[in-house]
């Protein structure tokens, strides 16, 4: 009986090695060697009854037989997928870098809707300190939203950012305000700039760049269309409950999502808060860099040179700018990798693609910086200040840039610490030998900037830092 | 005696064949330590399995953030560079002695890892450059470019295959390798600091599987040189084996040829419970073929149901009942073709049931139709219940099914088909489908050779016994 079943099915018969070689081509000219080739055969299901019937002992010779009889000329291989390059058209993408460049500098016009009341006493200065604390929050809350590995996870996150996040940052601008005694006035709007900033973030993260411009309308327009107080107030009270609900709709996460995750944390661990740690250091960081010679003149050291303001939305701008050189250097630095077949041309490429976009939105910024001190503060014009104000400003654009590059590449305590040690020491100075503010900005803009700059040349030249 | 059983991807952080063996070997020794040694994705995976008291784990994540450590400088830096292109030109050369040189490159790298961080070592500018000239002074294939890209997946790849080799290395009585590859690392470690004798038993073949997972998706510099690292290292594994336990004899063929000594080899069969797989019972009332396992292409069910549609065709009161979870892609691709075939109404996926069992009991003869497999435990629990089978001829299948050697007249326990044959596998379900005689003799032969040599006692000791033997407690 044993007989007759085993080999009832398999029915013997002599097959044809030619058919088979065309059949398995792909295999036999991409493999490394004959046991691929053996694998790729045994995983068709081709063992040794059937290597006989091909008249080969075995696989392993029936292997050897085609991997002799073809030459190794693997396919091309398809370049590996750009994760920096981003999806859909070129075009569509750029103008969304544009617009997330004024959507950065939009909200500057709440300042002029609010310029009646910023010549009251501190009122400025609260508005500074709690836009410098609002920046940890919501840099943290978005890199957080970064790391997560589901689309569901990142909308969660930025939700409980604005649920959380809004009070959080409203309850900081109160204190300061009660702090500094500024009044009710100053510190409302201290919390709409708070609501808005949450808010702005976690719609941004979510891709939501046309509907913040709608919702930004109705502040913007009332503001410079010379409308009574009254009506201004509610065309921005328009734009805040706008944002705020675009933000809720934009991090809604489905019942379907909603299984498997746990709900209350988002998922997120203690190990992916502290990752995101050193991103909210880095926004405290930036924010006073940036607000260094404000800070100052309510420490008594002078007023800051007209031209800070417009140099701020400026900066605040080319912030979209920034994304933009930032996802190109990844892109072309990803590309690089595969068209160099020796690390000394990579090396030299990858510093060149570095200086040509620092040097694009160098050049960019500056453009932006010249238009807006102009603009804005044609009065300023040609004083000494403005062109500090100017130079500070594009330095200190610059070493974000390389900043916010090196912690893309990992290197997120070398620039903390550079950015952390600059605003000491111009602290220190400040304290010792109380300089003209300015001066003091430019020269640690200078510093940073240079440092950066080095450092980056020399880590983002490595291929392994574009792995 | 202290074992320490080391895995890779399998028990006891997720299902399937492999982890069920592995809960089976704990669960039956009680009377040693098992010290489990999981080799896993991140570390963040969770525990598929209740670990009983005597049985501790330990994860050892290969693609978690690197370890801590920085890069060696000086002496130590030129040290790693001498070895580190050794190893390179090793496995570039693909020379007769490198089977021999490995495992000593290996060594000198193991005793590097214990006073710097080799993760470290290996993540540098350094060894991308070294891979870069390697590559710059050999023949390649026509059209072979390698790239900085290439060079830098590859030396990522080798940088987390050497993970395992870092960890430290606690005194145990045994080592027990659950596969080949990464998964000796510790177990050679272990031989090297502490004289561990070492079991290596394989389900499948670990390098056949790489062959087939690395041959997608990697271009070729770097496809031939992990691979070309894998074999080494596989090779260095038999070798240092103090003795090599498949799960099948078809394996032995991979295994001697890649540098196991024959004289070293002992097929272990997995086992089932037989309190579990009780006999069937009487068969469906309506004749039926049933399938149980993990939806997936490497099953083949579209042989199978192209197989059906044949069957079909000459009895179309038949039923095809499809037990099991997995890729639903491949599923529905499945789904297609019997619509194609015009046989969907007959064809059910049942999805995934509570118990196994009943996946047999539905069949009026168990379908097996994979194009690769180790030793099936579908196969021998269809066996262990009674049902008779059709599989194709692949791993142990053959083994499994052939007649019970102590009784060879009573004939084969199931018919054995070439894989990817429709007309074979419809033809050898027709013979049993229309002949009831038959199956209930082979049904039964089955069960008796299943209870005699496909138990988990049978496998638990078999293991028992080795773990004494190369303990030195015999």
């Amino acid at each position: 009986m044993t007989e007759t079943l085993l080999h009832l099915a398999p029915r013997a018969r002599s097959r044809d090695v030619g058919e088979l070689s065309e059949k398995m081509i792909d295999l036999l000219t991409g493999a490394v060697d004959v046991l691929e080739v053996t694998a790729g055969l045994e995983a068709e299901g081709i063992g040794d009854r059937i290597a006989k019937e091909y008249g080969h002992d075995d696989v392993f010779k029936l292997a050897a037989f085609l991997y002799a009889g073809t030459v190794r000329r693997p396919a091309r291989p398809k370049p590996a997928p750009n994760p920096w390059a981003g999806t859909g058209r070129t075009w569509v993408r750029n103008v969304n870098y544009l617009l997330r460049g004024l959507l950065f500098g939009m909200p500057g016009a709440g300042y002029v809707a609010a310029a009646p009341l910023l010549g009251q006493r501190s009122a400025g200065l609260v508005l500074t300190l709690s836009l410098v604390l609002c920046w940890p929050v919501s840099q943290g809350v978005a890199a957080l939203a970064y790391s997560r590995p589901s689309p569901a996870g990142t909308r969660r996150v930025l939700r409980l950012g604005v649920l959380y996040g809004v009070p959080l940052t409203m309850v900081q601008s109160i204190v300061i305000g009660l702090l500094l005694d500024s009044g009710t006035a100053v510190v409302a709007v201290a919390c709409a700039q708070s609501l808005y900033l949450m808010t702005a973030s976690a719609t941004l993260v979510g891709g939501a760049e046309v509907g913040m411009l709608v919702a930004l309308l109705p502040g913007v327009v009332v503001t410079f269309t010379g409308l009574p107080g009254e009506v201004v107030i509610v065309g921005w009270a328009v734009t805040g409950l706008a944002v705020l609900l675009l933000a809720l709709d934009r991090t809604c996460v489905s019942k379907d999502e909603r299984d498997g995750m746990p709900m209350s944390t988002g998922g997120v661990s203690w190990i992916a808060l502290r990752a995101a740690g050193p991103y909210a250091l880095f926004g405290l960081l930036a924010g006073a860099l940036l607000t260094f010679t404000i800070v100052c003149a309510y420490g008594g050291y002078g007023a800051p040179p007209d031209a800070t303001s417009a140099a701020m939305v400026a900066l605040s701008v080319s912030m979209g700018i920034a994304e933009w050189v930032l996802f190109a250097f990844r892109s072309r630095g990803h590309d690089l990798l595969q068209v160099s077949f020796a690390l000394r041309e990579f090396v030299f490429d990858v510093r060149l693609a570095l200086v040509d976009l620092v040097g694009r939105y160098l050049a960019l910024l500056a453009v932006l910086l010249g238009v807006a001190i102009t603009l804005t503060e044609p009065r300023a014009l040609p004083i000494e200040g403005a062109v500090q104000v100017f130079c500070g400003y594009l330095l200190l654009g610059g070493a974000l840039l390389l900043a916010l590059t090196l912690q893309s590449c990992g290197r997120t305590r070398a620039s903390l610490l550079c950015c952390s040690t600059a605003l000491a020491a111009e602290v220190g100075v400040m304290i010792t030998i109380s300089p003209d503010p300015s001066v003091v900005q430019l020269s640690g803009a200078v510093v940073l900037f240079t440092v950066l700059f080095c450092f980056a040349v020399a880590v983002l030249g490595r291929a392994t830092t574009h792995q | 005696m202290n074992i320490t059983l080391v895995t890779e991807g399998t028990y006891p952080h997720a299902y399937g064949g492999v982890s069920v063996w592995c809960d089976q070997l704990v669960r039956g020794m009680p009377e040693h330590d098992f010290q489990v040694v999981a080799l896993t994705g991140t570390g963040a995976e969770p525990l598929a399995w209740e670990l009983p008291g005597h049985v501790r784990t330990e994860t050892v994540p290969l693609w978690g953030a690197r370890p801590p450590g920085g890069p060696p400088s000086g002496r130590a830096a030129r040290r790693f560079e001498r070895m580190f292109r050794t190893l390179l030109d090793l496995i570039l050369n693909g020379s007769p002695d490198a089977e021999e040189l490995f495992p000593r490159v290996l060594r000198d790298l193991y005793d590097f890892g214990r006073g710097h961080s080799l993760s470290a070592a290996m993540s540098g500018e350094g060894p991308v450059e070294w891979l870069l000239a390697a590559w710059a002074g050999r023949m390649l294939p026509e059209g072979v470019h390698p790239t900085v890209y290439d060079a830098l997946t590859a030396i990522a790849l080798l940088e987390h295959a050497f993970r395992p080799l870092s960890r430290p290395v606690g005194k145990a009585d045994l080592t027990h390798a659950v596969s080949n590859g990464v998964t000796v690392l510790p177990a050679l470690a272990a031989k090297w600091e502490h004289g561990t004798p070492f079991c290596l038993t394989e389900h499948g073949i670990y390098l056949r599987e790489r062959y087939l997972s690395y041959g997608k998706g990697y271009t070729w510099p770097v496809k031939a040189l992990i691979l070309g690292f894998l074999r080494l290292l596989c090779a260095a594994g038999y070798q240092a084996a103090d003795l090599v336990t498949p799960g099948n004899r078809y394996n032995q063929r991979w295994e001697v040829r890649c540098g196991a000594a024959a004289g070293l080899i002992r097929t272990v069969y997995n086992g089932v419970d037989p309190a579990e797989f009780p006999v069937a019972g009487p068969e469906p009332e309506r004749l039926t073929l049933s399938w149980a396992g993990r939806v997936d292409p490497i099953k083949d069910l579209e042989t199978l149901i192209r197989a059906f549609a044949l069957v079909n065709r000459e009895m179309p009161e038949v039923c095809l009942r499809l037990f099991g979870g997995g890729d639903k892609e491949y599923r529905t691709k499945c789904e297609a073709l019997a619509q194609e075939l015009g046989v969907a109404e007959h064809v059910v996926f049942e999805g995934r049931v509570e118990e196994i069992r009943d996946a047999y009991v539905a069949g009026t003869v168990v379908m097996l139709s994979s194009i690769s497999e180790g030793f099936p435990y579908t196969l021998i629990e269809a066996m262990a219940c009674g049902r008779p089978s059709v599989a194709t001829e692949v791993g142990g299948v053959s083994e499994a099914v052939a007649a019970n050697p102590n009784s060879p007249d009573e004939g084969d326990c199931g018919l054995v088909v070439p894989p990817r044959d429709p007309e074979a596998m419809a033809e050898a379900a027709l013979i049993l489908l229309r002949d009831p005689n038959l199956r209930h003799h082979m049904g039964t032969v089955a069960r008796r050779k299943a209870l005699e040599f496909f138990t988990v006692d049978q496998a638990v000791g078999s293991f028992r016994e080795i773990y004494r033997e190369l303990s030195g407690t015999v």
